[in-house]
């Protein structure tokens, strides 16, 4: 009975033991976490909260209402043609930028990693448009689409013979505006690209010349899967940026003309910072939320189908 | 010994539980909202703050070209030396969105970047009635309005009053000037449009589209350069494209006739803000445009001394719309106000009576021609020199209407550019633009 007692006391003291280390480990665990943890709460996750909250709200600082109004933003949004423009524009535009920028990014890649004398130097000089700043970028492009001192008309009068007028119309706007975006932000996928392509292992490529395959077939059975992931991954991140900048259509159309490059973060800027109707404009703003967390779960999705192993 | 050190000594887990204790403190302190400052008391100033204290400079915040002529003004005119406060001329951001935003984030946080502002007429109405600016009729002297003349003093009433108080007393007071090329009118033996009929005729006179010439340029991209001009033309056929009446309807016609049908505007027009307009001008790409007093100083400056020529700037009255000649163009103005939040109530009121003081703004048009305005002992001071002039000609024509208003600016004139532009660039017809502009107005109440 004494023995079995004494058992008894060990085993608890055992089990306080094992418990006591586990609520330290705990308590450990929850210190190290508590910073981080507020640190994203008060940056990330309180300010979209307070966005949602906003959103049901008829907050406007000038005509100064701050009342609930329940889904009335995101009734008054689907009628609202400035808002239904921007969302089209915005689609085209993201979709658009994203392809071409990794359309264009792939090919100077591939371009970038041949071996060619000066190859250090054009790598270098490649990042230059990525590290204008974009608003720069949209104000400089503003004047080289000048139709009486830009360089671009100016050259395409020479090769054609006709003046160049950019931003007269919807459909050349929105060219413009698309093609200065992946001017911009192509140099900087090739680069993400260029590492990709680095570490794809020779071997392979001489495998499938001894093979028979030609350049064609070397680049879509070996060099496309490989950077497939990559693609996916720089692909994603194009979207999520691009969905929610507008300083390029700022400094270059600001919207126009009409609305044809007016993009939803335009609008979210206007309605917020302009109109201070911070309701509407957080309303806009979880919509464009809803998007980028849409396009976010589906580009995880694609990029764990696209994993590739030789 | 040993048992009162581990007395002392902080166990691990009060540690843990100290510093995230402290963590956390620290975290939800930074989140908490700052109350809102309270105002000082006003009739506290530099006199009566204690002995040895140190005096808080007043700080005013204006534009870059302003700058210089605002700190030359302040330290001329003993600013320092009158009222015991030294001043700080701070620099305001070029263009309202941004101050917009910059002012809206400081009183929301409970802090103000300045204590008084040089601002513009778009900037007046969001900022009066987001309740950012001191009311400012009890520090005017009697007699203060006597001075100006009714055309100013109904502009104060419309842009610088919201619910009858004022807050924001005018220094700048310009308006669009119509800007011709005397040699060129001259050579093709063409006078000077009196009508829109006679700017239509101008077309096949001046204009040679292979070469990129054209009789007329102006600065109508969105983000109120459109709107400027759209409000100009409106004026000229007797209303304001804010009521999106049958005037505003000509006054689109017109436009997109002289864009597309009758070759007058250049149509990259729209594109276009004010720097690339003068730069087609200073280029001898165009005959004439409606422009704003800083093209005066533009056109003469060290970049352009080459090309500058007095008969290549030439000032007229604008052509007259089916409005008549007294409403030919309209002015708009800068002024001073103070920021109702601001820390130095004292400071700021006086530095706001030392600047619309009679003699201050007298020495000040000598300072700068910022400070030009139709104020009667302004303009008899600058004797017509520079800009004064044509301010004269215009204000002694009767040329001068109210510039169209809007109780939410910034708003109706994104619209108005919306719906305006979308037609004049072909993308939908007068009917549909008319009534989307209708349509967005009748929302904003």
């Amino acid at each position: 009975m004494a023995v079995s007692t004494q058992v008894s006391t060990q085993n608890n003291r055992v089990r306080r033991r094992i418990a006591s280390a586990g609520s330290r480990r705990l308590l450990l665990f929850v210190a190290l976490i508590a910073p981080v943890f507020l640190l994203r709460f008060a940056t990330a996750a309180y300010p979209i909260l307070q966005t949602i909250r906003l959103s049901f709200t008829n907050q406007d600082l000038i005509a100064r209402t701050n009342d609930f109004i329940g889904l009335q933003n995101y009734r008054t949004m689907l009628t609202d043609s400035s808002v239904t423009g921007a969302l089209s524009f915005t689609l085209i535009y993201v979709i658009a930028t994203t392809i071409l920028d990794l359309v264009v990014g792939l090919m100077i890649a591939l371009l970038l990693n041949t071996v060619f004398f000066g190859r250090t130097f054009v790598r270098t000089i490649n990042l230059i448009p990525w590290a204008i700043p974009t608003i720069v970028a949209g104000y400089m492009f503003r004047w080289l689409l000048d139709d009486q001192f830009g360089l671009i008309p100016y050259l395409y009068q020479l090769v054609t013979g006709d003046r160049m007028v950019v931003f007269i119309n919807a459909w050349s706007a929105r060219t413009a505006v698309i093609l200065v975006q992946v001017w911009k932000d192509a140099p900087f996928i090739a680069v993400v690209l260029l590492a990709g392509l680095q570490g794809v292992g020779q071997d392979l490529y001489e495998a499938a010349r001894v093979d028979g395959a030609n350049a064609l077939q070397r680049f879509w059975r070996i060099t496309i899967p490989l950077v497939t992931p990559l693609l996916v991954t720089m692909g994603l991140f194009r979207i999520i940026w691009t969905v929610a900048s507008f300083d390029l259509v700022y400094g270059l159309t600001f919207g126009g003309p009409g609305v044809a490059t007016t993009v939803l973060a335009l609008r979210i800027f206007q309605q917020g910072i302009l109109f201070f109707k911070f309701g509407y404009a957080s309303a806009i703003a979880v919509v464009l939320l809803l998007l980028v967390g849409v396009i976010g779960v589906l580009g995880l999705w694609l990029f764990r189908r696209t994993d590739v192993a030789y | 010994m040993e048992n009162q050190q581990s007395q002392n000594r902080i166990s691990r887990r009060q540690f843990l539980q100290i510093a995230s204790i402290t963590a956390a403190g620290a975290a939800l302190a930074a989140c908490a909202v700052p109350a809102l400052p309270a105002a000082p008391d006003a009739a506290a100033g530099a006199a009566s703050a204690a002995p040895g204290a140190e005096v808080q400079p007043v700080r005013i915040a204006v534009g870059g070209w302003a700058e210089q002529g605002t700190k030359d003004l302040l330290t001329n005119t003993g600013f320092t030396e009158k009222t015991g406060f030294p001043f700080e001329v701070m620099l305001r951001t070029d263009t309202k969105e941004t101050e917009l935003a910059r002012m809206a984030s400081a009183v929301q946080a409970g802090n103000v970047p300045y204590d008084v502002l040089d601002f513009e007429d778009e900037l007046a109405t969001s900022f009066s009635q987001a309740g950012y600016m001191r009311g400012l009729d009890d520090l005017l002297p009697a007699d203060f309005w006597a001075e100006f003349p009714d055309a100013m003093v109904e502009n104060h009433k419309i842009w610088s009053t919201y619910n009858g108080e004022l807050f924001r007393v005018l220094h700048n007071w310009e308006m669009p000037y119509w800007y011709y090329r005397k040699d060129w009118f001259d050579e093709k033996g063409v006078e000077v449009p009196k009508t829109w009929d006679d700017v239509r005729a101008l077309g096949p006179v001046f204009t040679d589209e292979a070469n990129g010439v054209y009789a007329q340029t102006e600065g109508m991209i969105k983000g109120a350069f459109l709107n400027v001009y759209l409000a100009w033309i409106t004026l000229q056929a007797g209303g304001s494209p804010f009521d999106v009446g049958p005037e505003y309807e000509t006054s689109l016609q017109y436009i997109h006739d002289l864009l597309h049908d009758d070759k007058v505007l250049n149509p990259a027009s729209l594109q276009k803000d004010y720097n690339q307009q003068n730069a087609d001008y200073v280029a001898d790409k165009v005959a004439f445009m409606r422009q704003w007093p800083f093209f005066y100083d533009v056109a003469r400056s060290e970049d352009n001394k080459a090309w500058f020529d007095e008969s290549k700037v030439q000032i007229a009255l604008p052509p007259a719309g089916p409005g008549g000649a007294n409403m030919l163009t309209y002015a708009a103005g800068w002024g001073h106000g103070i920021v109702k939040t601001t820390p130095n109530m004292a400071g700021a009121e006086a530095l706001f009576k030392h600047l619309i003081d009679s003699e201050t703004a007298v020495e000040a048009v000598k300072t700068s021609y910022w400070f030009l305005s139709a104020r009667k002992p302004v303009l008899e001071a600058s004797e017509g020199k520079g800009v004064a002039g044509p301010l004269k000609m215009y204000s002694d024509a009767g040329a001068l209407g109210v510039r169209p208003f809007h109780p939410r600016f910034v708003e109706a004139l994104t619209v108005i550019e919306d719906t305006a532009s979308a037609y004049l660039t072909d993308q939908i017809t007068l009917e549909q633009s008319l009534a989307q502009a209708t349509d967005g107005l009748a929302k904003l109440g």
